[in-house]
């Protein structure tokens, strides 16, 4: 049995998530998402690998997705309404209710460039209707088999870690996900779980990165700075996520300074977004949810809707306005108004796609003329400013989390080749951890976890769980004055009897119940004779100790013994000392069962148990030398 | 309760609904508590607030009467101990329990410590205890964060049913993959077999719609009554009821034409009415669906809020308030006992004008409850609302479900009998434990297949039995035992 992984996207790339995990005979999507570069087929993930028929309601068991953004759920609607997909559909109540949004947001842009639009509004709304909200570390049984599990994963407002498992085998699809908590957003949070393979998202694989606050902070003086001097700042964004971190950041700043700049948001749908945000603050960080009762962070005090006319209108201003990219729209025909004044300022997201107007001014030594076809160009002289922020994790981060999860094996997706092959090798090496970064349309194929059931007994379980502790005293170092060293171990080794019928493990007791039979005891036998001198032997071959000889004997014996063996007991009634299970009597000459013709020998028995113990034993019986006059004194000491 | 804890080494508390919590400081204030309580994020959030709502309203009316020493004097028990044996009968009552363990209400401190010792879960969020015993709250639909437990051990699983409701449009309710959850795990019996007639009278939705009646009637009542002039008081503490009862005003108010403002006056109205505005994923589907809309928004109290319709204040004496003032009104206040808080300033407002209507609970004693405000002319509409499951509806559930043995309280003991059902019950009552048998004969271990593989198996010809030696490391993990090399 084993876990196979198809990736459809983000293979060695970023752009259109898509992975299909078999596990354990159920199959699950993660993500179906969306290139950006391409308009054509090429956008979407290769469906057909996942089932030549076309049937893929029978051939997976669910979908999930782990956030809003496009490259992750660009590809649904498609799936669901063109190509048919029926099954279950999970995501995050926010995901829910702001992916409509970003796809309507896509959908618009599409239609406006004129491009034929792979999916209508109506498909996005008909998508929608087919998926199940989910909340965090709610175990939702997709069937009876097949368990998930949401955890926070700090990307966006809702997006999620995935766990699935299915039997005993386990994984993690992490989607994207930041290890350090922003103003908005809360730092991912997984609990410890056993796992088979966890499949990360490496955006950052090799870069470490500064604290976001550092970023936050000259990012407010850039736009401080601008709008003192009477510029405007054009912050070209999607109407989701970063507009409204941003728009948070500076209200808060405003509120602070007591600026009286108006900030504007040009479109309804960052507006709509804002609703949103308000509704589901319980998903952003601690701090945020704890002030909103006073003030909920997303009812902007200095927001204000934006009007055409305002575009010309005298005096400073922020501005939001979509798209993020400046790839058409109104944040272009905003730019081209504004480029021009160098006392403007440009806020350029952190990566913009190549083609675009935003990727030409991020590569532009200002002032500088930009093209936008045959006909149009824009002189651009204002400030640009790049921002630096970003929601997912670096290096460190993933480092982070793959050894707090340490699965046994680790998959790396959304990154690009070289710094995924330098993390790879850095995963191994200092983690012990396989791990692989497939190329698209690939499968890697891992092994799971399994395991045969029994019934077990209660008597084996009492008897693994009952601790054993042992002591061990070591010296530290040379010097007596230090206290030895006390450790303690707990050192439980299960041992039971697994029977092959009616699997159960027993334990080793109750054996003899379940096979009917007698109990038999091995027990060891040993003469061993003391040494003497010869004082005594020569008294007479036929000498017989008597009994208070011998009771002193014994006496002797035990505290040779119990010198050593601090447990060592002396029986009742003089006839023999113990430790443990071994026994040292005198030998009679009459039992004895070596036919021992000798005068004074100890008897001693064991159980198998214990035969290291008592050879130990046997070795200081050997050792003791009788002499007659430590007899007679002993007699003597009796007799008194 | 303090049997509760000398006796017996309490380790988990469950909670079920807000209601449920608000003796809650009563048992961790106590010396020696350690257990770990467990409710819905939702439902501590509202049981916290109505428990300072609670303290809020008994620091008030110690202002007007006066505080009362450390203990009243009545509850000081070397004085209850010297009262004669006939009084002191009548005192702690036939079984001890009465009035001898009145205590006196928790502080707000008592309150605080409390909540930090309540952690709080999602629906279906896994709550391992020792490794062993997983429990998980599912909604039961009866209020906002009111759950069901789920526990499951190794020697037979539980299902704590406080209710299950299937259509609600307000609460999350228990929906068939809860259900299908709850039976997986009480019984090893396949509940397939169970027709589907009986799961869809258990979806019935006479029960929901019984209940919009009667918010409907309340609503045209009130409406009678402020045509003629008068107010309308409701002193209720269900979160539940006060939030739908808003949505029905809203649309008899709209439909009549009428412009009523309605105020909602508790310390805690303006932390209770923001809280329900973040929290989709404790609503009903008509909720949620509101929050895929284009307007998102959970309640109309939302809107209300924002256009003068609707009123929040901590307490009547507010001066914005009585600036605002005007009747004929509606309002909601504390308490239901009609002792406390707000709506005892406001029935003695009211009780002498008969087009006024005060809506009371069913359940409580009217005439008691009522006896200080006489003579009232005031019109009176005792109400009951949805509290719990009906038997008729717990015995179709024990149906799917198919437990091997059902508790139910002591007082269904003559309807279950009569109705000959063929289950394995016992009744249970106050101060009474009861002993149940292991429902699995043994627990299961997992061995893991690293170990498994070195498993060689002796014959045992005469008994025709394969034995091994097992050695390895036995783990408890999320409810389960592991064999491990």
């Amino acid at each position: 049995m084993a876990i196979e992984c198809l990736v459809l996207g983000a293979g060695q790339e970023v752009g259109k998530s898509c992975v299909v995990v078999t596990i354990n005979g159920k199959r699950i999507m993660f993500d179906c998402g969306m290139h950006m570069r391409y308009t054509d087929l090429r956008q979407y993930p290769d469906f057909s690998l996942i089932s030549d028929s076309g049937d893929f309601t029978s051939s997976l068991s669910c979908v999930i997705i782990t956030h809003f953004h496009l490259d992750h759920i660009g590809a649904l609607p498609y799936f669901t309404q063109v190509l048919g997909y029926d099954g279950p559909i999970y995501m995050t109540y926010p995901t829910k209710a702001l992916a409509p949004l970003a796809l309507e947001d896509y959908r618009k842009q599409t239609e406006r460039r004129g491009e034929k639009e792979q999916f209508t509004a109506e498909h996005i709304a008909d998508c929608m209707k087919k998926v199940t909200a989910v909340d965090l570390k709610q175990t939702i049984h997709v069937d009876k088999d097949l368990q998930i599990q949401a955890y926070y994963a700090g990307h966006v407002l809702g997006a999620a870690m995935f766990y699935a498992k299915v039997g005993d085998a386990a994984l993690v699809y992490t989607g994207d996900y930041n290890m350090v908590p922003d103003r908005l957003l809360g730092a991912a949070q997984i609990d410890r779980l056993q796992l088979d393979l966890v499949i990360s998202e490496s955006t950052y694989a090799t870069t470490y990165r500064d604290s976001k606050y550092v970023q936050e902070r000259e990012f407010l003086k850039a736009v401080h700075k601008c709008v003192a001097s009477g510029g405007k700042v054009l912050i070209p964004t999607n109407a989701l996520g970063r507009a409204q971190e941003l728009c948070m950041l500076l209200d808060d700043y405003w509120e602070r300074t007591n600026l009286k700049v108006p900030i504007y948001f040009s479109s309804g749908s960052t507006i709509q977004a804002n609703l949103y945000h308000r509704i589901l603050i319980n998903w952003t960080s601690q701090k945020v949810k704890d002030t909103h009762a006073r003030h909920n962070a997303f009812d902007f005090k200095n927001v204000k809707s934006f009007d055409r006319s305002l575009i010309n209108a005298p005096g400073p201003c922020v501005l939001f306005a979509s798209p993020g990219m400046l790839g058409g729209g109104f944040s272009l025909e905003v730019l081209k108004q504004w480029a021009p004044y160098e006392e403007n300022l440009v806020m350029l997201p952190g990566s913009c796609s190549t083609g675009t107007v935003g990727s030409k001014l991020m590569s532009a030594k200002i002032p500088t003329q930009i093209k936008l076809d045959e006909n149009v160009k824009i002189d651009v002289r204002c400030q640009i400013y790049k921002l630096a922020f970003s929601a997912h994790t670096d290096a460190k981060g993933i480092m982070d989390l793959v050894k707090f999860l340490s699965p046994k094996h680790v998959l790396l997706v959304h990154g690009e080749k070289p710094k995924m092959a330098a993390l790879k090798e850095k995963i191994q090496s200092e983690l012990g951890i396989e791990c692989c970064y497939p190329a698209n349309n690939e499968t890697v194929t891992i092994p799971s976890t399994h395991h045969i059931e029994a019934g077990v007994s209660d008597a084996f379980l009492q008897s693994c769980l009952a601790p054993n502790f042992k002591f061990w005293k070591t010296n530290v170092g040379s010097d007596e004055r230090t206290p030895p060293l006390l450790q303690v171990y707990d050192d439980r080794v299960s041992q039971g009897i697994l029977t092959l019928q009616n699997p159960r493990v027993i334990s080793q007791n109750e054996l003899r119940d379940v096979l009917g039979l007698e109990n038999h005891l091995v027990k060891f036998d040993h003469c061993c004779s003391a040494a003497y001198d010869s004082e005594i032997s020569n008294a007479a071959s036929d000498w017989l100790p008597s009994t208070s000889q011998r009771n002193s004997l014994l006496q002797l014996l035990f505290g040779i013994v119990s010198r050593d063996f601090p447990d060592c007991i002396m029986h009742d009634c003089q006839k023999g000392i113990q430790v443990g299970s071994f026994v040292a009597s005198m030998c009679s000459r009459e039992e004895c069962p070596s036919g021992n013709a000798d005068a004074l020998h100890f008897r001693c028995t064991w159980s198998a148990t214990d035969e290291e113990l008592a050879w130990k034993v046997i070795s200081l019986v050997k050792n003791v030398k009788l002499s007659s006059a430590s007899l007679d004194s002993f007699r003597v000491l009796m007799d008194f | 309760m303090s049997a509760l804890i000398s006796q017996t080494c309490l380790s988990e508390v469950l909670i079920t609904s807000p209601n449920g919590m608000l003796g809650l400081p009563f048992l961790t204030r106590k010396k020696g508590f350690t257990a770990k309580v467990y409710a819905t994020k939702a439902a501590s959030r509202i049981g916290q607030l109505m428990m300072e709502d609670l303290v809020y309203m008994h620091k008030e009316f110690r202002q007007f009467y006066g505080p009362e020493s450390d203990e009243p004097i009545w509850m000081k028990w070397d004085r209850l101990e010297m009262l004669p044996l006939e009084l002191k009968k009548t005192v702690f009552g036939a079984d001890g329990t009465d009035f001898g363990c009145w205590m006196p209400l928790y502080s707000a401190a008592d309150v605080k410590a409390c909540m930090l010792k309540v952690k709080s879960l999602n629906y279906a969020e896994e709550i391992c205890y020792n490794g062993i015993v997983i429990a998980k709250p599912l909604p039961s639909g009866l209020e906002i964060g009111s759950c069901n437990w789920r526990i499951n051990g190794p020697r037979g699983n539980i299902a704590y049913i406080s209710n299950f409701s299937s259509l609600n449009a307000l609460e999350q309710v228990g929906n068939d993959e809860d259900r299908s959850g709850l039976a997986n795990y009480l019984s090893n019996s396949s509940s397939a077999d169970v027709n589907s007639e009986t799961r869809s009278a258990l979806l019935s939705t006479d029960e929901y719609l019984e209940e919009i009646d009667k918010l409907d009637f309340i609503c045209s009542c009130s409406m009678d009554s402020i045509k003629a002039g008068g107010s309308i008081l409701i002193p209720t503490g269900r979160l539940g009821i006060i939030l739908q009862l808003l949505e029905r005003f809203e649309l008899h108010l709209t439909s009549e034409n009428m412009k009523v403002p309605i105020f909602v006056i508790s310390s805690v109205a303006e932390e209770l009415m923001t809280f329900t505005s973040i929290i989709p994923e404790w609503l009903g589907q008509q909720c949620q669906d509101r929050l895929y809309s284009e307007k998102p928004s959970l309640f109309t109290h939302t809107e209300m809020l924002k256009d003068g319709r609707l009123y929040l204040f901590p307490a009547i004496h507010s001066v914005e308030l009585l600036k605002i003032w005007q009747e004929p009104c509606i309002v909601f206040c504390p308490h239901w006992s009609l002792r406390l808080g707000p709506v005892t300033h406001l029935l003695r407002r009211w009780r002498g004008d008969q087009n006024s209507l005060l809506v009371i609970e069913e359940g409580v004693d009217a005439n008691l409850v009522l006896l200080p405000f006489k003579p009232i002319a005031m019109k009176v509409l005792q109400c009951s609302f949805l509290s719990g499951m009906q038997l008729k509806k717990s015995l179709l559930l024990m149906k799917i479900l198919q437990p091997k043995h059902v508790l139910f309280p002591e007082i269904f003991r003559r309807c279950v009998d009569t109705l000959k059902v063929s289950l394995s019950s016992s009744f249970y009552q106050e101060n009474e434990t009861l002993h149940i048998p292991h429902t699995e004969d043994s627990s299961r271990l997992h061995i893991d297949m690293d170990l498994a593989r070195q498993i060689k198996y002796t014959k045992f010809e005469e008994q025709n039995v394969d034995i091994s030696r097992l050695k390895g490391k036995l783990t408890v993990e999320h409810g389960r035992y592991k064999a491990v090399r």
